[in-house]
């Protein structure tokens, strides 16, 4: 666990916009997630996966910001999806329950299905 | 009382910034160890000690930096304890709501995910008040 930062880059193909997130996620780097968010919410974008295959790491706050958005996502129609998580990652986001309340994917191509069957 | 095998005490202000410090110590403490803990094991330490780190700058110092934070890694060859004292407000277990992982998106709350990982992380979780008068927080883990 080297890396002490966090970093997001999107790309949007056919309404819908992939966050790939890369580094970790704790108290001190949760609001760049929310900054991402929230700009996405400007936007109007609201059919979201966060790819999180270089995610290393993920604390409590991390699923905060998750739990703090989704429903405003949901409101427009949208969602936020996760997919590629590792293990550990997994791990943290079954613990406290975050599995049953967003969908948590294999692959950008599985929530890309899923946005599309729904749309 | 089992002899120490490793000790490590060092102090941190309390910053949130000092989160990703505070796993890179653990991790640096604890992985030449012999035997080396599990990735799992490692992980679950290192986690637990940053939500406990981020719960004591959040709710024991309110965010004020000019706070410190001791943090103390005992190892012996049965068990690893991390004990973080600080002399902000205590932690008052009576008046915490704890955290519900089957809640659903409406009855959620945001607050006691870092308490429900420390005692689902942790082999033990205490509370106590050292002889200075500090507050003193202590998980321990079972090495096997």
């Amino acid at each position: 666990m080297a890396m002490d930062s966090f970093q997001t880059t999107s790309h949007t193909h056919d309404g819908v916009t992939t966050v790939k997130l890369q580094g970790e996620l704790d108290a001190q780097t949760a609001v760049v997630l929310e900054e991402e968010f929230e700009k996405l919410l400007e936007k109007k974008k609201y059919k979201v996966i966060t790819n999180g295959q270089a995610l290393q790491y993920i604390a409590s706050a991390g699923l905060g910001v998750y739990m703090a958005y989704i429903e405003r996502f949901r409101e427009e129609g949208g969602d936020i999806k996760v997919t590629h998580l590792s293990e550990r990652v997994q791990h943290v986001f079954d613990l406290l329950g975050f599995s049953k309340i967003i969908d948590v994917l294999e692959s950008d191509e599985e929530a890309y299905q899923r946005f599309q069957s729904t749309s | 009382m089992t002899a120490l095998q490793h000790h490590v005490k060092t102090t941190f202000s309390a910053k949130r910034s000092h989160c990703s410090d505070v796993r890179a110590l653990l991790e640096s403490s604890l992985v030449p160890l012999d035997p080396s803990p599990s990735k799992d094991l490692l992980h679950n330490i290192i986690l637990a000690t940053d939500e406990l780190f981020t719960n004591t700058v959040k709710h024991a110092y309110r965010e004020d930096a000019s706070k410190t934070i001791d943090l103390e890694i005992q190892v012996t060859s049965s068990s690893i304890a991390v004990v973080i004292e600080h002399t902000g407000t205590p932690f008052d277990p009576s008046t915490y709501t704890p955290f519900d992982p089957n809640a659903t998106l409406e009855q959620r709350r945001t607050g006691g995910m870092g308490v429900f990982i420390m005692e689902h992380l942790a082999d033990q979780v205490a509370f106590e008040r050292s002889k200075s008068g500090a507050h003193r927080a202590i998980l321990h883990f079972d090495r096997t």
